[in-house]
């Protein structure tokens, strides 16, 4: 396979179905969207960057559903081992532990950058990091204005050069020059 | 499907050159953003050199188009290419043909857009596997083959980062032959 060009992990969005991540390279970034078992991948390219934005939300997504989950797998065996005994306790205690972890997980603060391209947009979300999200917000930003000055600049100097008037004064066909190609005076 | 540029938060559509750098409150449902509109430049046509126009100097024909003057040569296979058939990636100028050939083949890591998501698979089995701990002498196993064939996917692709899904796979993949192991000892012990 060819030499791979450098990809750094920027982050990842997370939905119930599908995970997005990201990937910065030289040329924009690289978008991999996965079922658990393709990868889908696209390209959002700097000099086709439209928009991008920074808000901050809730969290939610797939980790609430995954500890209740897990809470409910815990809850069905207390029935089985007994109410009483420190299994009980121990499946009770791991119980409550999951139900405050889905609940505590949805109200966790994150912060999302999109980018919007001509062609498709992509998403980041980091959780808690508040810092690392502006960083990668000005990061894409200075990418894509970099990229578009570039390309502006090399559009700039591929136009072609405007055309210098002619040294030669233009043929008067009713004149007494008779500048037709060809023509030869009568002797 | 993808309509441009909108609200992050309640997806209306938004007229980016209304838009300048700053916080932002969306028109629809009135909640703030920070946003950096850009116009990029319009993507222009490129000019094709006709064979005339080269002379006799540069008047090599593309192999493809008789009437355009040559102004590559394909890295694979050698022919000559005008500016219309010339395709630039990863560092390699290729033919149209060279170009659906290698990219058929998996060669190009530029041109693939679909792949196997090992990772994904690694710790799909890694966190099912727990729940169906009665099987962990298979499936922790499978954790482990996935989460080699994904460390070595990162390497072909040259990615960096990310790999922290991938530690979670493999201690899944312990936890569930220990229980399994905890599971096997207790069944043996009580018949014992």
């Amino acid at each position: 396979m060819s030499e791979p060009p450098r990809r750094d992990f920027l982050g990842e969005y997370r939905g119930l179905a599908e995970r997005t991540r990201v990937f910065r390279t030289a040329e924009g970034l690289e978008v991999d969207t996965s079922d658990h078992y393709e990868i889908r991948r696209r390209r959002v390219f700097y000099d086709e960057v439209l928009l991008v934005t920074l808000h901050k939300g809730l969290s939610g997504g797939l980790y609430p559903l995954v500890f209740v989950l897990l809470a409910l797998s815990m809850a069905v065996v207390i029935p089985i081992v007994g109410t009483e005994g420190a299994s009980a306790w121990i499946l009770g205690g791991w119980t409550a532990f999951f139900l405050v972890a889905a609940v505590a997980s949805f109200f966790i603060p994150a912060w999302t950058v999109t980018v919007f391209g001509k062609r498709t947009r992509t998403r980041v979300r980091f959780r808690f990091r508040q810092t690392r999200a502006r960083q990668v917000y000005a990061e894409i930003c200075q990418a894509a204005a970099a990229a578009q000055r570039q390309l502006a600049e090399r559009q700039r100097a591929q136009a072609p050069v405007a055309q210098q008037p002619s040294a030669l004064r233009p043929l008067d066909p009713l004149g007494d020059d008779r500048g037709d190609i060809g023509a030869h005076p009568v002797e | 499907m993808y309509a441009g540029p909108a609200c992050p938060r309640c997806k209306t559509a938004l007229d980016v050159s209304l838009l300048t750098p700053g916080e932002q409150i969306c028109p629809a449902c009135s909640r703030p953003f920070l946003a950096t509109p850009f116009k990029p430049p319009e993507a222009r046509a490129e000019t094709v050199a006709s064979l005339v126009e080269a002379g006799p100097e540069g008047g090599i024909p593309c192999a493809r188009h008789a009437g355009n003057a040559a102004v590559a040569n394909c890295s694979r296979c050698g022919i000559f290419m005008c500016s219309l058939c010339r395709i630039e990636i990863d560092g390699m100028e290729l033919c149209p043909s060279c170009f659906d050939r290698l990219s058929n083949e998996g060669v190009l890591s530029s041109a693939q857009t679909r792949l196997r998501d090992y990772q994904g698979l690694a710790l799909s089995i890694g966190v099912f596997g727990c729940f169906l701990y009665v099987f962990g002498f298979l499936t922790g196993p499978l954790t482990f083959y996935f989460a080699w064939r994904a460390f070595r996917q990162r390497r072909l692709l040259g990615e960096r980062g990310g790999a922290f899904s991938l530690v979670i796979s493999i201690l899944l993949g312990l936890f569930q032959i220990g229980l399994t192991a905890v599971l096997v000892w207790a069944l043996v012990s009580e018949s014992t």
